[in-house]
């Protein structure tokens, strides 16, 4: 990932976290005000709920004392406490129900049994538990009737005559006309839910469709076993908007028992809306931070990164080989410094790297001199004393003239010769030839090599063995039969020379994908890091008599096929020597290889 | 001056005595106007008295006596009748009625127990597979009434009526000045059907009919009321039908359980106001003698301990009638005296393919004889005709216990048949089966 792509990422998580951060706490402020409102509203409705609870039961109690008081009912009583006729009075109840605009009343002889029912006529002659002392006020009770319970607003008043009682027990139906009566402001819904055995029932959920009704009984089931006030959101339809905030208010019965509950619900679609409002707008706001991050990134890579890209290319070239690099950069900061350093840096590197090879040229040609000095000077000094010998000889007979001059002619033969030999193995040197390249097997010219030199191997002092392991998944490949026939030969003779007490001497071969290896592999002395070093420098031998080019020339060679040789050695292990040769031919040496082919 | 008064007074006298004995007496005229709460009139028209008659019919007694026939022997063990046809017995259309118009009307008649029915000169002949002891009896159900139409449909029967219109729900009957018993006094009879019970009363009480019906449960205050109401034997028998289908009442156990569970007492004298009486036969009292045989008590323990045994699977419903109250105030007595004895029923009004476990039907008796009658609630209730029954007392009882033992019918009560009559009406009397005597009433004022 470059710079300008951690630029954007940088920029638009910047952006992104801050408007999320924004439009949160903006949604938390909202939410909290409107949970704020939604306490307020529900407070005002129960107190409201509990209002209208109250005036409808004095308006009950009211009914039922015009009731006791009426001429019916003491026309019923004063039978009753006589021990009259109670069957003609069975649809009394319903009558005076009717007239008084009561959902439910009972009448009831002294030891409580239903003389008349208008909610249900035929429990005449039914036994009702009553209360010891008739409460006052009004209370809520479950109601039984044919098809269930239902919610009854309930008074209880007596009629006495002489020692009879009877009892009078009526009252409204606590249902949908009841919530009503409830003036709810907008968004503000009020349920009832009738508590008719422990399982939930949705028909039993008054002023809501059952459809959506279900929701509701996780908070119902709560607030009726607790007893207590319980809130939950609910959702009230398969929309994702119709949720509402719901207070569930459970409401006692005479007895203590939770017989309803209030469901006091405020619709979170306001609120709903709003945040979806809020993060539509935060999207907005983020999409154009995301945007504007592009651009600033952009301008930004424009401003830092192109400079750090220019300079970063340079190096590459500079590691490339190719020093001669300059960075340009316009702008009057940290990157121009750094653009200037960088030019300098190789503007001296050039410098030292001329100096350097000015030195090494110059040490070159010191160690030539001294090589040709020394190669020279060998020969030199019996060609000197075999001329000063022949000059002291003149004197002698001309027998003993005659012998010392053939032998001295013979040794200034053989001198001249070696001189001669020193000469045109510098001059073989300085005359290094171009590689002709032609599809070549490395494995068969390894295998000549190896049968060429079989018998050097074989009349080594110690016994060597020699293993080949080739690979015979590489194809032919573009050699210089000849030059590399020389390269492998040197390093086999130089294997041999290493393994005066015996070994093995191991060739190998290998398809390495665009290179083939060639391994060769000795158990000889080995080299010390100083030899590992210098074995490569021209002239530089480990040898009594060698020139030091030999492994020059290897280097030379594999070099001019564009392959690279190295060594592996520590001393007392052996030695490896490894190179590796391209399987496909640079442009430049095409043509040759296509004449090679063609040859 | 004194001769003077004294002949005003006299005159006076004598024209008073004669008003008052014109009153009194019997006279022609006038139409009756009676209104009911069942359905079109013109539905079951051949079942009407007024317009179609039987073979035979029952007197007050309960004994059958002749109608279109007048007398009749049985041959061959009872497989084999012979009907002798009244003479000079006219139908409406003015033709002679003979014993081929017989023979047309009866034969092929749905359920008849006879196999063919044949002309012997002025007789009808009843071929019978097996023993028909009671076909005289038989022939007094309305049933077997002697009736044809014409080209337009219309019944003509020999009756003291004839239709002559139909206007709504109003249907008008005339008197058939060739009856042969004598014409009707009134002129004709208007009957008005589908009439609430409160629009009845009200339209007696502003003298805008003249005969009106009275529920059981209301007699006691219809007397209270001072209206002049007649109440029949009880002729109408209220029971309990477990559905055939119903799977919840397969066991007859709970069948047994919720009989046992009913407070009948409690639905005759609180519901019905004492107007009746409890059955758990299917015959009345009055009929059998012998309903005493059949307990009526309630017996909780029982029906617990049947209940126990028995399995319920579900609520068993009972149905009623959407706007009978009594009906259904019935039904919900009856669920919750089952609820006491543990067994979960509740009352649902019958609307459309709605089939209850348990029917609460209203059932007629037809005849006033025993055997007929048996043989009618036991097909009303079973929808299948019974077994000949043996005109003996011990022979219907077994028959009526071979029917309740199954409790296949569940017996609750016999209530009377009432109707109140508006003050013109003369000679308001009720038939032996329970209706009112139109043919011998007569009206005060001419209309």
């Amino acid at each position: 990932m470059n710079l300008r792509q951690r630029l954007l990422i940088t920029f638009s998580l910047v952006v992104v976290i801050v408007v999320a951060l924004v439009a949160y706490a903006v949604s938390l402020r909202t939410r909290s005000a409107f949970e704020q409102v939604d306490q307020e509203r529900t407070g005002a409705l129960v107190a409201q709920f509990r209002k209208e609870f109250e005036s409808q039961g004095q308006d009950v109690v009211h009914k039922l004392e015009r009731i006791a008081r009426s001429e019916d009912i003491q026309r019923l009583a004063l039978e009753s406490a006589h021990g009259g006729e109670m069957s003609v009075y069975l649809q009394q109840a319903a009558a005076t129900a009717q007239e008084y605009g009561l959902d439910f009343l009972q009448i009831l002889d002294t030891n409580g049994n239903i003389i008349s029912s208008a909610e249900w006529p035929a429990r005449f002659g039914y036994r009702q538990n009553l209360p010891a002392e008739p409460p006052n006020d009004a209370f809520l009770k479950k109601i039984e009737l044919p098809e269930g319970y239902a919610l009854g607003l309930i008074a209880l008043r007596t009629v006495r005559v002489g020692d009879a009682l009877v009892y009078l027990e009526g009252g409204k139906r606590l249902d949908l006309q009841f919530l009503e009566t409830l003036s709810l402001p907008p968004g503000m819904y009020a349920w009832l839910y009738r508590v008719n055995g422990p399982k939930f029932n949705p028909a039993d959920v008054m002023g809501e469709p059952s459809s959506s009704a279900a929701g509701l009984a996780p908070l119902l089931n709560l607030a009726i076993q607790s007893g207590s006030e319980h809130s939950a959101i609910v959702q009230l339809s398969p929309m994702k908007l119709d949720r509402a905030t719901v207070q569930a208010i459970p409401v006692k019965d005479d007895a203590g028992e939770v017989a309803a509950v209030l469901l006091a619900g405020t619709s979170r679609r306001p609120l709903l809306e709003l945040q979806r409002n809020i993060r539509a707008t935060a999207f907005i706001v983020a999409g154009v931070g995301i945007l504007l991050g592009i651009l600033i990134s952009v301008w930004i890579a424009a401003r830092f990164s192109r400079p750090i890209e220019q300079l970063a290319e340079a190096s590459r070239e500079v590691a490339g080989g190719n020093w001669d690099v300059q960075v340009q950069s316009d702008t009057d900061d940290e990157l121009q410094d750094l653009a200037d350093a960088f030019n300098a840096m190789t503007k001296e590197l050039i410098e030292q790297r001329d100096r350097l090879v000015q030195t090494e040229r110059v040490a070159a040609w010191r160690e030539l001199a001294r090589r040709l000095a020394h190669e020279l000077k060998n020969p030199l000094f019996p060609l000197q004393l075999t001329v000063e010998n022949l000059s002291r000889a003149r004197a002698l007979p001309a027998p003993e003239f005659e012998e010392i001059f053939n032998e001295s002619s013979a040794t200034l033969l053989a001198e001249i010769q070696n001189l001669k030999t020193i000469i045109a193995r510098f001059s073989d040197f300085s005359k290094m030839p171009r590689p002709q390249l032609q599809p070549t097997s490395l494995n068969e010219l390894v295998q000549k090599v190896a049968t060429l030199h079989q018998a050097q191997v074989k009349e080594s002092p110690k016994a060597i063995a020699l293993k080949l392991e080739l690979d015979r998944e590489l194809r032919v490949i573009p050699l210089d039969p000849d030059l590399m026939h020389r390269v492998v030969s040197n390093l086999f003779l130089n294997a041999i020379d290493a393994m005066p007490k015996g070994g093995t001497l191991h060739l190998r071969t290998h398809d390495r994908g665009e290179y083939a290896r060639l391994e060769i592999s000795d158990t000889g002395i080995g080299l010390t890091p100083e030899e590992r070093e210098r074995i490569f420098t021209p002239y530089y031998t480990t040898k009594k008599h060698g020139t030091g080019l030999g492994l020059a020339v290897v280097q030379s060679i594999v070099s001019d096929h564009h392959g690279s040789i190295s060594v592996v050695s520590e001393p007392g292990q052996g030695t490896t020597f490894i190179i590796d040769l391209p399987k496909r031919a640079a442009e430049s040496d095409l043509a040759s290889v296509r004449m090679g082919a063609t040859v | 001056m004194r001769t003077t008064l004294r002949s005003l007074a006299i005159s006076s006298l004598m024209v008073f005595v004669v008003t008052a004995a014109a009153r009194t007496r019997p006279h022609y005229g006038g139409v009756v106007r009676m209104e009911r709460s069942g359905g079109v009139y013109t539905e079951d028209l051949n079942r009407d008295p007024l317009v179609a008659e039987t073979l035979t019919t029952v007197d007050a007694l309960g004994r059958v006596q002749p109608l279109l026939a007048t007398i009749w022997e049985s041959q061959n063990e009872g497989r084999r009748w012979q009907f002798s046809v009244r003479a000079n017995v006219h139908f409406h259309d003015d033709n002679t009625l003979t014993a081929a118009d017989i023979a047309q009307a009866l034969n092929g008649k749905q359920g008849a127990p006879w196999k063919s029915v044949r002309v012997v000169g002025a007789n009808v002949v009843f071929e019978c597979e097996d023993a028909q002891p009671l076909l005289p009896e038989l022939l007094t159900l309305q049933d077997y009434a002697v009736a044809k139409t014409d080209a337009s449909g219309a019944v003509i029967g020999t009756g003291p009526f004839r239709l002559v219109g139909l206007v709504g729900n109003t249907a008008k009957l005339a008197a058939f000045e060739d009856y042969w018993q004598g014409r009707p006094y009134v002129d004709a009879v208007e009957t008005t059907a589908n009439r609430n019970l409160r629009d009845q009363w009200m339209d007696l009480s502003v003298a805008r009919t003249d005969v009106v019906e009275v529920p059981a449960q209301q007699v006691r205050y219809a007397q209270q009321e001072r209206m002049r109401t007649l109440v029949s034997r009880n002729m109408e028998l209220i029971a309990l039908v477990p559905s055939q289908q119903s799977q919840a009442l397969q066991d007859s156990r709970l069948r047994q359980a919720i009989s046992l569970a009913i407070d009948r007492n409690s639905l005759l004298n609180v519901i019905f106001q004492k107007e009746g009486e409890v059955a758990a036969a299917v015959l009345p009292n009055w009929m059998t003698g012998y309903d005493f045989l059949f307990p009526t008590q309630q017996n909780l323990v029982m029906a617990r301990d049947l209940r126990g045994q028995a399995k319920q699977s579900g609520v068993i419903t009972i149905g009623y009638l959407p706007g009978d109250g009594i009906q259904q105030l019935v039904a919900e007595r009856v669920a919750l005296n089952a609820r006491d004895a543990g067994i979960v029923m509740q009352a649902v009004p019958v609307r459309g393919i709605v089939h209850p476990d348990l029917e609460l039907l209203r059932v007629q008796l037809s005849s006033t004889v025993p055997s007929p009658a048996l043989q009618g609630v036991s097909i009303l209730v079973g929808g299948q005709e019974g077994d000949p029954v043996d005109d003996n007392l011990d022979g219907i009882y077994e028959a009526e216990r071979a029917l309740l033992s199954s409790y296949r019918v569940i017996p609750l009560l016999y209530v009377p048949s009432s109707y109140a009559a508006g003050s013109r009406v003369r000679n308001w009397s009720l038939t032996a089966t329970g209706s009112p005597a139109v043919r011998e009433m007569w009206l005060e004022d001419r209309r």
